[in-house]
């Protein structure tokens, strides 16, 4: 168990080792994410009074779509060279790299909504009611159950040729209810509410997150043969 | 009663034109199965 | 094998037949709705559609599991044929369902629980086939559609739920044909289940004998090579 550990690490230290290096990722990730919003404004009178309540849907369009950028990395980067080969050959369990993996698509995609989050809300000068605590929960929880499904995804895509098309297609439908439960959660939040009254909807991506975490644990393996 | 009409004729086309594509599909396999085979007797 | 092909077309034929003559001469029209109550009509191909597209995608999910722990090809084959038939019948399920819904509710689309989650199902099989597309090899394209046919069905669950509970919360304009069935209409409707899943036994067939008369054309054409 240690010993995993101590691999999915140095698998997440390893990627964000490469990546402080460049910060490529990173940027273009907020710099997507502020764009979709500008266009959002656009498409939309963003002072009108209507934009306000269709907001949490415009702030997880913009993350899903920043996060999707990343996760088509994650996987991609490590082809150059046949990285990918010397990864499967250490003599760990191969789940260590999807959980690494996944912990590394976390931390960037949770830097980026930390910094989006506060900015669209001046933006679109919202006025925040509910709680920060309980808010930032609801996003974690979500972006945990779109990464951990993202992630599986994104190594199936990298096998194919079309990969970075392939992935937007392949992780929509499947994250459907991650996006149903986040932008509903969001919504009950910004307008007050506590967590005990958006249970239903925690349980859901709750549930999402523990199974799509198991499963492409259980079919990891299958993915890296050859 | 024309939307029943409309509904079933949509199920009928969208059957007809799919069995027609595997009858299709099957034939022309077959066929080239046939002289692949016939070829290779041949020589 | 082509006798039973046969013998199967034949008795979808036979039961396609008696299903639509049930639909239009025997089924009562139901005497509790208002507007357009023949429309209601639509119902026994629509259910069927539907049975049949989860029935399918059932069975990617199994063979999936199958071609992985067994590595056999023919696994992959049935998956894939599976698959592409239940593409066929739930877009039969997505086009019937509009009508249905403008004939009753006047509006084409209500964001019906049901219709929604076969809608997103439509998109995940469709995902199915697009990687099937694109992958390179063989074997590696039987591998990775596997491995997405397991997660695209695990998934079917969990956004009928999630989508059921978004739609409480938003208003729910309109009652999903909450029309109680007669035994004539159940009678009819369960015709129409079993035409349709004889369609889909001989559609399956159909596709399996292509997928085999492929195989053993690429095993020729491999023989060809070797030997110039």
């Amino acid at each position: 168990m240690k010993e995993f550990l101590s691999a999915v690490g140095a698998i997440v230290w390893k990627d964000l080792k490469a990546e402080f290096r460049t910060k490529e990722m990173i940027s273009s990730m907020l710099i997507f994410a502020f764009l979709v919003i500008v266009i959002f404004s656009f498409a939309f009178d963003p002072t009108a009074q209507s934009v306000k309540k269709i907001l949490p849907g415009v702030i997880w369009v913009a993350f899903i779509f920043a996060g999707t950028l990343g996760l088509n990395r994650s996987f991609l980067s490590e082809q150059i060279n046949e990285a990918i080969q010397g990864l499967m050959l250490a003599p760990v369990d191969r789940a260590a790299i999807y959980f690494g993996k996944v912990l590394g698509n976390m931390i960037y995609t949770s830097l980026v909504e930390a910094v989006a989050l506060p900015v669209f809300i001046i933006l679109f000068d919202f006025s925040f009611s509910g709680s920060w605590l309980s808010l930032i929960l609801v996003v974690v929880a979500s972006t945990f159950g779109f990464v951990a499904v993202g992630t599986f995804l994104a190594a199936l895509a990298s096998n194919t040729r079309t990969s970075e098309v392939l992935l937007p297609i392949i992780l929509f439908p499947v994250i459907v209810p991650v996006i149903i439960g986040a932008v509903e959660m969001t919504k009950a939040i910004f307008a007050g509410s506590s967590l005990g009254e958006v249970a239903t909807w925690l349980r859901v991506v709750l549930v999402y997150d523990v199974v799509f975490l198991v499963i492409p644990f259980l079919l990891f393996d299958f993915l890296l043969e050859a | 009663m024309s939307y029943l009409f409309a509904a079933y004729t949509i199920i009928w086309v969208v059957i007809f034109l799919y069995t027609v594509y595997l009858w299709r599909k099957q034939n022309e396999v077959a066929t080239e199965l046939e002289i692949l085979k016939r070829a290779v007797e041949d020589k | 094998m082509r006798r039973r092909k046969q013998a199967i077309g034949l008795i979808t034929l036979v039961v396609t037949v008696l299903a639509v003559y049930l639909v239009f001469m025997y089924a009562p029209v139901p005497s509790n709705v208002r507007d357009l109550p023949e429309v209601q009509k639509i119902l026994y191909f629509h259910v069927s559609a539907a049975w049949i597209g989860f029935l399918a995608f059932f069975v990617v999910f199994v063979a999936s599991i199958l071609y992985l722990k067994s590595r056999d090809r023919k696994w992959d084959v049935l998956a894939a044929s599976s698959a592409e038939i239940g593409v066929v019948f739930t877009t039969i399920v997505l086009l019937t369902g509009p009508i249905w819904g403008k004939a009753a509710w006047n509006a084409w689309w209500t964001w019906d629980p049901r219709l929604t989650t076969t809608l997103v199902l439509w998109f995940i099989y469709l995902a199915y086939i697009v990687i099937r597309n694109s992958a390179e090899e063989d074997e590696k394209r039987a591998r990775l559609a596997a491995i997405f046919g397991i997660i695209g069905f695990v998934d079917v669950p969990i956004v009928f739920m999630a989508i059921r509970w978004w739609r409480t919360i938003h208003p729910v304009v309109f009652e999903a044909g909450q029309v109680g069935l007669t035994p004539k209409m159940l009678t009819t409707l369960f015709v129409s289940l079993i035409a349709f899943t004889f369609l889909y036994l001989y559609y399956l067939l159909l596709r399996l004998d292509i997928a085999k008369a492929k195989l053993e054309l690429a095993g020729i054409k491999e023989k060809l090579r070797a030997k110039f």
